[in-house]
Formats: structure tokens, C-alpha cells, sequence
């Protein structure tokens, strides 16, 4: 259903629509400059680092998930230490590190060094 | 009455209907009429008046006037890309109802895995606005579709560790489960019970998923993605005709799925007195959707690096403190 809806609207817009080709309408939209070189260039992606970490602290949220479910039945059969400890050294341990990453400078929006006098983006 | 595989599939296939029909009504309400007079309100306008009453007839002229507008394929679109891109992002919104328990048994699916579902679902549509903005060989898009990334990256895990905080609560990741734990009295006050829905019980958390979502579904001040002021129209620049219609709603649908995750979650999902069910899981979601508009005209814009120091040094910090405190407390009291 996700994907008919939408397939249904292109075929009746397909449909009902004009075509009017014409010199200089496929021209990508620049501000009404003509535009100048393509997209297909190095580009300098600044939150690298970033997604890096994000691998990492997504993987952690799925291994947390498990533990959230059975965590009630959990600490009324084995009590709490044992049902909280383990996951506490286990954020314990993520925190450590994106404390880490912090310090290190990773986490923040990397300026270009070519470029002088740039703030941000 | 007949049963069997194949009238099980006929029964779901008219059941999403049903449901995938007066959602899209209720998205072509909200996104082409609610949102002009919401913004027109605070902005000291009237808007849209003269088709019908109250300008409602706006919205079969919109959709008619942007159906049947010409497609313009600009040049150096990559093109099974370009093409393929809207279709992800509405389809992956729409997907996310699935398991969403609308009330009065509109309920499609109740997987066991249900809020695990939904944002996995959701979080398909970066993909699509990856695709749109990497093929459209436009500047603006590239750079759209690359703050799109930063700001998803930014708050999908404080949005899923939050709601996670939530599930130590319920104890399961089934939607039906989660508005069931959320039915007994939390306290009354006056003779009038205060249900235990996980806004009352857990303020921070909810404050904390709200803003995460604003995020995630790119509205101010997170509205970077599109930025029409810097960069006219973010990764949907080079859409036109019926896909524009189609990255234009899947904002809203987004929008609309982000509103029903809070109502379920948070709100007690289609719990309510008096009114039936979907009536009030209705207005728990147009509830969410109108907060999203008020902090579109009301909340300035942040910048990218900033939306990162937010996202990793704030936000990242205050979900996990609010996982840890949350399991401590549930642990001794329960």
C-alpha cells in the first residue's frame, strides 16, 4: 500500500499532464544564474567523525532494546543489582568513550583549513 | 464467513485502504488548509478564503492544479534515483501506520516488535532524501540532502533512547501492549483520575522525545534540510509536477507518524472519556501536528554546527541520564 499510493498519483498525473519541451526549462535551478560545473565533485563532508560514532551508538540502542523489555521481570527475579549492573557498565563504557570523542574534537562540525576567514557551513 | 490465506490478505488489503484513505484525507486537510491558516494566524492573516467555506475547496484545486502540472526533468538527474526517491519517502511514512492502534480496533498490524518497526520504518526516508538530494545535480539539493544526514544522525538516538525509557515502563515493544500499561490511574485529583500515560509519569522523557521528533521530522528550529531562506528548497529543489506532490507529503505524513508515536507512546494512545477512540487519537495527533507548526512560525532557525553540539553534547547526554535514572527508579520501586 505504501508504494501503490504513490505509483497510483505519478500514473494519474501521467495522465493529465502537458509536456512542452523546450530549450532551456531542464536547465538545473541556480538562483536564475546559468549554472556552472555539475554536482559529481569531491565534497568535503564535515560531520565524518560524526557518523562514525552514530554506527556505534546506534548499534548500542538495538542492543539496549532487549533489555528494556525484560528489565521489570527481570529485577523481580534476580533482583536489582543484577538486572541494572551489567547494563550501567555497559553505557558506563559508551559514555566513556563519546567523553573521549568529545575531548578529541570529534564531535563538532570540522572547518575547512583551505578556506580563511569561514565560520561555519 | 469464508477464512483462509487469501481472504485474509483481501481483508488487510481493504482494511489499509480504509486507513491509507482517510489518512491522506486527513494530511490534504491539514498540510494544504490547516497549515496556510495556522501560519496565517500567527502571522495576522486571513489566508485562504474564497474556495468554499473557509477556503476548504483549496484542497481539491490544489491537488488538481499540482497534479496536472508538466514534469520538468532537469539535466543530469541521475535518473532511476531521482525517480525512485518520493516514492521512498511516502511509501516509508505510510508504512510507519501500520502498527500504529488508531482506537475502535483500526488497528492493521501488532507485531511484537512494534515500536522497533516504526522507526526502523521511518528512518528509511533519510534514505530517500539522500537519493533526491545526491541525483538531482543541483547545489542546493547536495547540500540539502547532506544536512539532512547530520540532523538524522544527530537525533535518531536520542529520539530512540528515549522512547526506549519508555518500554521499561511497559515492559514490551508491542504498540497494543504499550497503550494497555498506560490505562491505569496514576492518581485523582478531585474525584478526577489522572491516567498513567508516560507524559504524566515521565515528564522529561516526553519533553525530550518532542523536541527530538521536531528533528526528525525537519520543522524550526531543525528545519535546516530545507532552509528555503538559505537554500531555497533543500533536496526537493528540482521536484516538480506529482513529485513534488509526493515530497511534499511525506513531510506531513512524517509529521502526522510523528504525532501518532507521541499520542501512542505518551499520550495514552486512543484512550479518552466520552468520545470514542479514534476521535481522540485524532486530536492527540493534530494536537502534536499544530505544536509542530507553532514552533515552525515561532522558532528561529539554528545552524548546522550548532544542530550538532545540540544533537551529540546535549541531547545524546540528557536521554542516556534519562535511560539510567529511569531504569534505577522503575528498578526500586518496582
Amino acid at each position: 500500500m505504501g508504494v501503490a499510493i504513490p505509483l497510483t498519483m505519478i500514473a494519474a498525473s501521467a495522465l493529465i499532464r502537458p509536456s512542452v519541451p523546450e530549450q532551456g526549462k531542464r536547465a538545473v535551478y541556480e538562483s536564475g544564474e546559468v549554472p556552472t560545473g555539475n554536482t559529481r565533485i569531491r565534497f568535503n563532508i564535515q560531520y565524518y567523525m560524526v557518523a562514525l560514532l552514530f554506527v556505534v551508538f546506534d548499534i548500542e540502542t538495538v542492543l539496549i532494546f532487549p533489555w528494556t523489555v525484560i528489565y521489570r521481570d527481570a529485577v523481580t527475579q534476580f533482583g536489582l543489582a543484577r538486572a541494572l549492573l551489567p547494563m550501567l557498565g555497559f553505557i558506563g563504557v559508551l559514555v566513556v568513550g563519546l567523553a573521549w570523542a568529545w575531548r578529541n574534537g570529534a564531535v563538532r562540525w570540522v572547518r575547512s583549513e583551505h578556506v580563511p576567514g569561514q565560520t561555519a557551513d | 464467513m469464508p477464512d483462509g490465506p487469501a481472504f485474509e490478505f483481501l481483508a488487510a488489503l481493504i482494511a489499509s485502504s480504509v486507513i491509507a484513505a482517510a489518512l491522506l484525507g486527513l494530511v490534504a486537510v491539514s498540510g494544504i488548509w490547516g497549515k496556510r491558516k495556522i501560519t496565517a494566524a500567527f502571522t495576522d492573516r486571513i489566508a485562504v478564503n474564497r474556495h468554499g467555506p473557509f477556503g476548504l475547496l483549496i484542497i481539491v484545486a490544489d491537488a488538481v492544479r499540482l497534479l496536472s502540472k508538466e514534469l520538468i526533468v532537469p539535466e543530469g538527474v541521475d535518473r532511476p534515483a531521482w525517480d525512485i526517491a518520493p516514492i521512498v519517502m511516502a511509501g516509508s511514512a505510510l508504512l510507519g501506520f501500520a502498527v500504529i492502534p488508531m482506537g475502535n480496533g483500526l488497528h492493521i498490524a501488532d507485531p511484537e516488535v512494534g515500536l522497533a518497526y516504526v522507526f526502523a520504518v521511518a528512518s528509511i526516508a533519510s534514505v530517500g532524501l539522500v537519493m533526491a538530494g545526491y541525483s538531482s545535480n543541483n547545489k542546493y539539493s547536495l547540500l540539502g540532502g547532506l544536512r539532512a544526514v547530520a540532523q538524522n544522525l544527530a537525533y535518531e538516538i536520542p529520539l530512540i533512547l528515549t522512547a526506549a525509557s519508555v518500554v521499561i515502563f511497559a515492559g514490551t515493544l508491542r504498540m497494543s501492549g504499550i497503550v494497555e500499561a498506560q490505562a491505569t490511574t496514576l492518581f485523582s485529583v478531585a474525584g478526577i483520575g489522572i491516567p498513567s500515560w508516560y507524559a504524566f509519569v515521565n515528564p522529561f522523557a516526553f519533553v525530550l522525545f518532542m523536541a527530538a521528533n521536531l528533528a526528525e521530522v525537519g520543522r524550526n528550529p531543525f528545519d535546516i534540510p530545507e532552509a528555503p531562506t538559505e537554500i531555497v528548497g533543500g533536496w526537493q529543489t528540482e521536484y516538480s509536477s506529482v513529485y513534488f506532490v509526493l515530497c511534499y507529503l511525506s513531510e506531513f505524513i512524517h509529521i502526522f507518524l510523528g504525532g501518532a508515536i507521541i499520542a501512542t507512546i505518551f499520550l495514552g494512545g486512543p484512550a479518552g472519556p466520552v468520545l470514542p477512540g479514534v476521535v481522540w487519537f485524532v486530536i492527540k495527533m493534530g494536537a502534536v501536528y499544530l505544536f509542530t507548526q507553532w514552533a515552525r512560525s515561532a522558532v528561529p532557525r539554528v545552524r548546522i554546527d550548532q544542530l550538532i553540539e545540540i544533537g551529540w553534547k546535549g541531547m545524546l547526554v540528557l536521554s542516556i541520564a534519562n535511560l539510567v535514572l529511569t531504569a534505577v527508579i522503575v528498578g526500586i520501586t518496582v
